[in-house]
């Protein structure tokens, strides 16, 4: 059996998450500014959730393309990311991005504002108050969020088949492997792939269940 | 010494205060709804006024006529919050030290005094939520007393305690405040208050919102 397509899916899923982590922090904290900046960055953060995966993948196409400025730019420099394992981690960032930041966001807007008061009356500025305060407050939304987020980027499929093709032992994840074997008529290869994508699943579902009744408990004995 | 002179309004509701306190206890009481956070946290710069004036110490916190308005962590001022808030995730101890930027060894061994004085040391490491009600106010005392405040302001500090611990809470605040001789305000509507100072505002609410009386008279409540 070849196990690269779990590989890359993990690397991808990996890397888009760690981005979407910076990305989400970034935007809740901006959005913290005013509420003409969140709506932007709700509405801007909500899009890729709404829209099909496979027009995504279109858009980023157009945008990374050769044949486009950033992409030919990009190119330039010696960074390609059409059929790449940048292309892959491009979309499935774009595709799981909103989960990420819905969440996070969902996890800091729960936060106490009193504690906020509290903090600043304590002269806490606010990059203080929202890594001190509100992150650790927010700390199950936020690990709910990033598990979310790495499901889906490991079982993108669409918009990565757009962007970085399916190439075996370069680009192709866990769903573009079971599509592949499908569609070739190797039903127990696709089956060995579907097994290993519903273990992922599973452990990924407990984990957030496991923190949502920690979470739930502590709060109960507060 | 505090002198206020400001008015804030939220739709038909509208404060107006205006009184001037020495290094003293004064007791705001009244109603829930009446305004008595609203007023403290004006001081403390988490609300602003509409207009009016704040002085502490001669220095200007707050004025609409020259557009001054402090951030409420340049205030100096030491604020006790109902229901303590101190922060979940943060030991006794962190929570003291949570003013502090860059934590010194004096720091540290300043907040080991301040729970010393409090009779609280023991709990340094101990969660908020392992520690009792009465502990929690302490730890909050502590938390303010530990940036040398020009001012302290307490939001209803033994709302959450039952009768013995409250009376405790109340002669631990005249303590601090004869030790520390800074103004010290007390919003509350518990009676017990009354044990420790003369001092009280009352505040009475409707459309106009006043505050009657000062606290050099004394009690001076009217409609």
């Amino acid at each position: 059996m070849d196990l690269s397509p779990v590989y890359v899916s993990f690397k991808v899923a990996l890397i888009s998450t760690f981005i979407n982590i910076f990305l989400s922090l970034a935007c809740v904290y901006i959005s913290m500014k005013g509420r003409g900046v969140r709506r932007v960055i709700d509405v801007m953060a909500t899009f890729p959730m709404v829209l099909p995966p496979t027009f995504v993948g279109f858009i980023i196409l157009m945008l990374f393309g050769l044949r486009s400025p950033i992409g030919s730019f990009l190119d330039s420099i010696g960074i390609r990311v059409v059929f790449t394992v940048l292309g892959a981690v491009i979309a499935s960032s774009v595709v799981s991005f909103p989960l990420v930041y819905r969440s996070i966001d969902a996890g800091f807007k729960s936060v106490d504002a009193s504690f906020i008061k509290a903090a600043k009356v304590l002269g806490a500025g606010s990059f203080k108050i929202f890594f001190r305060v509100m992150l650790p407050l927010a700390w199950p939304s936020f690990l709910s969020g990033v598990i979310l987020g790495f499901s889906r980027a490991l079982g993108e499929f669409g918009a990565t088949l757009m962007v970085a093709g399916n190439i075996p032992g370069r680009t192709q994840t866990l769903p573009l492997a079971l599509y592949f074997y499908v569609e070739q008529g190797d039903i127990e290869m696709a089956w060995l792939y579907g097994i290993i994508i519903v273990a992922i699943a599973l452990a990924a579902s407990l984990s957030i269940e496991f923190l949502s009744d920690r979470f739930v408990l502590k709060k109960e004995n507060q | 010494m505090l002198s206020l002179n400001i008015k804030k309004s939220y739709g038909s509701f509208m404060l107006d205060a205006d009184f001037a306190l020495d290094n003293d206890i004064l007791a705001i009481m009244g109603s829930s709804g009446a305004g008595k956070t609203t007023l403290l946290e004006c001081i403390s710069g988490l609300t602003s006024p509409d207009e009016g004036e704040i002085i502490l110490n001669n220095r200007v916190l707050f004025s609409s006529m020259r557009k001054i308005n402090l951030n409420p962590g340049k205030r100096k001022i030491g604020m006790v919050f109902q229901y303590h808030v101190l922060f979940p995730h943060l030991t006794v101890m962190g929570n003291v030290l949570f003013s502090k930027n860059r934590v010194t060894e004096e720091d540290r061994d300043t907040a080991v005094k301040l729970l010393k004085d409090l009779n609280i040391d023991h709990l340094k490491d101990r969660l908020p939520d392992e520690i009792s009600g009465g502990e929690r106010q302490r730890v909050a005392i502590a938390r303010a007393l530990i940036m040398h405040p020009d001012i302290l302001l307490f939001d209803e500090p033994t709302s959450s305690l039952d009768r013995r611990t409250a009376r405790d809470v109340f002669r631990l605040i005249k303590t601090i405040s004869a030790d520390s001789r800074i103004p010290v305000i007390i919003a509350t509507h518990d009676e017990l208050v009354k044990g420790i100072t003369d001092n009280i505002l009352y505040l009475s609410y409707g459309r106009q919102f006043r505050i009657y009386g000062y606290p050099i008279d004394g009690v001076k409540p009217q409609d």
